[in-house]
């Protein structure tokens, strides 16, 4: 009986598989983003995937999830162990180098040889050999307004503050029972990191940052020790910014702190339904730091393109799929697509793209280039894969500017570059 | 039955386990590097020379230290009392059995707003209290801040073992708990002269599980002290490890902390079992 029952079971399967194997022609295709979980751009990633499965004869997998990581370790294992996506939205840069030294990813050059329009509404200024971004993110300082009253009213007519505007605005906001700037050091100092080094030392460090620490190892120490210097001002309120960043964030959300150093994918976090109106806020460049801190006296900021569209080798190699991922990742980029995603803020991809009834805050982080001298990737970006890590680990030792510990910091991080 | 678990175990354990010990003597330009570079013992050599390590490492020993105390007397503790009254024997049971159920990073995040200085609940109760709020995760009292660490790790888990004391407590045998009655043994000498003595064996499991357990320790500290903050002071085997795989990508110097952790728990196991040999007459 048992024998049977097996027996049974085991046809059963088999006619199982050949059934589905035999009336179904459906080619189903696999997709990553970081477009998952609470992210602002998950509904519109949604939206345009179930419309491209509506309109083709397709299923598809998509395996989004928030950036964390743990994300960004399992896209590259995926390929590893050959379960990767047929289309991906990923990083570009140093952290993508896996993919591109492995041929996993197809390169737009190799597209256009055969579908020569493929992403030609994307400006090709910002176009990743292998990636087609969609917008890109400036960094920068978020300002509540609300807190600007009387005596700090008129710094919001100016269009950068300077070091001594911020010195001002700071020591008014503590008198105030304000906290200046929300910091949260203890998981993501990287914004402060960046912002001390690239305003002392300027955009050329980040490009050849070995050469940089070599020569000039002692202004890197200096602006880092900025930071100590910061939170014995008060800046950071009572807890010197040793908090985590979804605190320090909260903290500016709620009204108790003024400022905060962020990119514009923070800006998805606000409407004029939450408690900090969008509509209340501004970007302000981070401010250039006078010759006598040893600064460059200059306004640089942090942006560009880092993240985009991949198309993986596998799908490309595949003929069922070729077509299909291509059009797929030309729905996703499109002028209109592209206009969707940067409701959200950033700086669109697509020159065509005219953005409709911006709040201040949109508008103050558009206009962010005008008001700088210079702009440049992240230092973690310039960095090489996995060693800013070393810098992000010493954050304590800025805070208390411990500058031994700083040197020892910075010894490590140059010796993995 | 036995070779589909077997095989099971092949394929998610002991296969990744051997490719492990393989990494471990290679070094890792990144994630999905095809060609490793030979380096021999160079990653374990390193490791003995680590600062961070070393700091992780004991750290770990202290936490390890702290649940043998901590965890396991808490919960033989409770057990004996839950297991000395008739009424609300079942409240009791769940109640302490309740944060095993939660996921350890939701408590990691639920303590972080707990601790937090400016809305955290603690801070809310000195307030109440009339006392000054306190910081409590500040990276100048690295004994406090190991201590909020540690603290909800250790309470996670005490209705863990206290389940399992209270398992064994049930399967004592009753003759024995009513002749120590009739003899006119108190409370706390059937305690300490029967029921303690007989759970020799179940302490001994708790035990081994305890430590294997805290080794390989890793949600709870790293939802309340991402990085080890500050300066990787906090870490632990695990949470180390993680860093260096996932934040470092140094994928080799990883699974030499993994095989280092594996060899540690089977070797703590080892003298656990030692000192708290088996008894076959329990």
């Amino acid at each position: 009986m048992k024998k049977l029952f097996s027996l049974f079971i085991i046809l059963f399967t088999a006619m199982l598989i050949a059934g589905c194997s035999e009336g179904s022609k459906t080619v189903e295709i696999k997709t990553m983003s970081m477009f998952g979980g609470t992210d602002p751009h998950a509904e519109t990633y949604e939206a345009l995937l179930t419309e491209f499965e509506e309109e083709h004869d397709v299923v598809i997998s998509d395996n989004s999830a928030t950036s964390d990581e743990i994300w960004k370790t399992s896209v590259l294992t995926a390929f590893y162990s050959g379960v990767e996506p047929d289309v991906l939205f990923y990083f570009t840069g140093e952290i993508a180098k896996p993919l591109v030294s492995n041929d996993y990813v197809v390169s737009i050059e190799e597209i256009r040889e055969e579908y020569p329009d493929f992403a030609s509404n994307i400006s090709e200024s910002v176009m990743d050999p292998y990636a087609v971004p969609l917008k890109g993110f400036v960094e920068g300082v978020f300002v509540n307004t609300t807190l600007f009253t009387g005596d700090l009213a008129p710094y919001l007519e100016k269009d950068v503050w300077t070091w001594e505007d911020y010195h001002d605005i700071a020591e008014k906001l503590i008198s105030n029972g304000k906290i200046p700037f929300a910091f949260g050091a203890t998981d993501v100092p990287h914004y402060w990191i960046e912002h001390t080094v690239l305003g002392m030392l300027g955009p050329d460090a980040f490009a050849d940052i070995k050469g940089s620490l070599e020569a000039n190892e002692d202004e890197w120490v200096d602006a880092l020790t900025l930071i100590n210097d910061f939170a014995e001002l008060g800046w950071f309120g009572p807890t010197n910014g040793n908090q985590e960043h979804t605190l320090a964030e909260a903290s500016f959300k709620d009204g108790s702190a003024a400022m905060i150093l962020d990119g514009s994918w923070f800006a998805g976090g606000f409407d004029e339904t939450t408690d900090v109106k969008a509509s209340d806020l501004i970007m302000m460049p981070f401010p250039a730091i006078p010759t006598s801190e040893g600064g460059k006296n200059e306004v640089y900021m942090q942006s560009g393109f880092t993240s985009g569209f991949y198309i993986s080798r596998k799908a490309w190699d595949n003929p069922d799929k070729r077509d299909l991922v291509v059009e797929l990742v030309e729905s996703m980029i499109n002028t209109d697509a592209v206009k969707e995603y940067c409701k959200t803020g950033g700086i669109p991809a697509d020159p065509e793209v005219q953005l409709e009834n911006q709040n201040e805050l949109q508008i103050s982080m558009n206009s962010m280039t005008a008001r700088t001298v210079g702009a440049t990737l992240p230092l973690s970006d310039s960095s090489k894969a996995g060693t800013f890590s070393v810098l992000v680990g010493g954050a304590n030792d800025y805070i208390t500017g411990n500058e031994e510990e700083i040197r020892d910091v910075l010894e490590d991080y140059l010796s993995q570059q | 039955m036995i070779i589909p678990m077997l095989a099971f175990l092949f394929v998610f354990l002991f296969y990744p386990f051997f490719i492990n010990i393989k990494n471990s003597f290679f070094e890792f330009d990144n994630m999905l590097d095809r060609n490793p570079s030979f380096i021999g013992v160079a990653n374990y050599i390193t490791m003995l020379n680590d600062d961070t390590f070393i700091r992780s490492l004991t750290n770990t020993l202290i936490l390890v230290g702290l649940v043998l105390i901590f965890q396991v007397g808490i919960s033989l503790g409770l057990a004996l009392l839950v297991n000395s009254i008739t009424k609300f024997n079942t409240f009791f049971k769940v109640t302490l059995f309740m944060p095993i159920v939660v996921s350890a990073t939701a408590l990691g995040l639920m303590f972080n707003l707990f601790y937090d200085y400016n809305n955290g609940m603690f801070n809310q109760i000195l307030l109440i209290l009339g006392q000054e709020k306190i910081f409590w995760k500040d990276p100048q009292n690295l004994t406090r801040l190991f201590a909020i660490i540690v603290s909800p790790v250790i309470w996670q888990y005490i209705g863990f073992y206290f389940v399992i004391f209270l398992t064994g407590l049930a399967g004592l045998s009753k003759q024995i708990m009513e002749a120590s009655e009739i003899d006119g043994c108190t409370g706390f000498q059937k305690v300490r002269h029967i029921q303690v003595p007989m759970l020799r064996n179940i302490t001994r499991t708790v035990i081994v599980l305890a430590i294997t357990g805290t080794l390989k320790v890793f949600d709870l500290p790293y939802i309340i002290s991402p990085n080890g903050y500050p300066s990787g002071k906090t870490h632990f085997l695990g949470t180390y490890m993680y860093d260096k795989a996932f934040n470092a990508v140094d994928v080799g110097y990883a699974a030499g902390f993994a095989v280092f952790m594996v060899l540690a728990g089977v070797l703590m196991s080892l003298i656990a079992n030692v000192v708290f040999r088996h008894n076959h007459n329990l």
